[in-house]
């Protein structure tokens, strides 16, 4: 059936030098799984898309500190996005990151009575993914985990934001066995909610 | 897996919502017998939290990394030269 077979077809991009990136069933697929991986997919998408928001961002009288701010924040959802396996794809990028950048405009700048008189955009009307939900931790807990609890928390990190299947956890961080790299995992996860629990408990005698 | 950590992945699949019906039941009982473990409960949708804050913190390091590549290496100088004209200048 030559038809499936087309349809099956991958093409590996030839303009990065990096193999991150394929072309199938007319949309891009990443593999964001190193920190070269991740940095070829930011500078891409920066050199692709970046002067068209930043060409919107100044037609509103926004600066480049703006652009930047607000490209970097769509990079942030965008990734999140792609990293969940079996997310829906993204067909057309820049009308993805364009649709992003508006909401996050109008999010961080639109109460500024500089631009008041611009047109509305109306974010309600949109398909795009609303601006990052604020993730509320206290920040002695944070700190805490930063220092104390590190290489757990990179594990955990690697499972559940970026999304490594337990193969990929076994590989990245040298365990033997699916089954080691899991427990481990629970390990991890069972000592940062420990420290969590004191820390949290400390926190509210303090501020009680 | 020994049983506490037994323990921790149920109270994952509470958080993710993804029990069964007679795993939910059982897991309200315990919840209802055991205060402890509603503190662990709480704690354990906490550290989700903070994993998520701590990846979001990495990741935005990597792209302020990327950022400043493009902003101040030599080989990006046509990327910034688009910019430039758009602002009239270009950090």
């Amino acid at each position: 059936m030559p038809e499936k077979i087309f349809f099956f077809r991958v093409i590996i991009s030839r303009k990065s030098t990096h193999t991150y990136k394929t072309f199938l069933f007319g949309t891009m697929k990443y593999r964001l799984k190193t920190y070269q991986d991740r940095e070829a997919f930011f500078l891409d998408l920066y050199k692709s898309f970046f002067p068209d928001v930043a060409a919107y961002v100044r037609k509103r009288g926004g600066s480049l500190d703006n652009a930047r701010d607000i490209f970097q924040e769509c990079l942030v959802i965008y990734y999140e996005r792609t990293v969940v396996p079996d997310s829906p794809p993204v067909r057309n990028e820049k009308a993805y990151l364009m649709g992003v950048a508006k909401k996050l405009w109008y999010r961080m700048y639109a109460e500024n009575a500089k631009y008041s008189g611009e047109e509305q955009y109306s974010p309600a009307g949109s398909t795009y993914e609303a601006p990052l939900p604020e993730v509320s931790v206290p920040a002695n807990i944070m700190e805490y985990l930063e220092h104390a609890g590190r290489k757990c928390m990179d594990m955990l990190k690697a499972f559940y934001y970026d999304h490594y299947n337990m193969q990929e956890m076994a590989a990245r961080f040298g365990f033997g066995s699916v089954r080691s790299a899991t427990v481990q995992k629970y390990k991890c996860l069972e000592k940062v909610r420990d420290k969590v629990k004191e820390k949290s408990l400390n926190y509210e005698d303090f501020t009680a | 897996m020994r049983i506490s950590l037994r323990e921790t992945k149920q109270l994952e699949d509470r958080i993710f919502g993804r029990e069964d019906e007679a795993e939910a039941l059982v897991m309200n009982v315990k919840l209802h017998l055991d205060k402890e473990l509603g503190d662990k409960l709480v704690a354990q949708q906490l550290v989700y939290d903070c994993v998520r804050a701590y990846g979001r913190k990495n990741l935005k390091a990597e792209i302020a990394s990327a950022d400043h590549k493009l902003f101040s290496e030599k080989k990006y100088e046509g990327f910034r030269e688009r910019v430039r004209k758009l602002f009239g200048t270009c950090k």
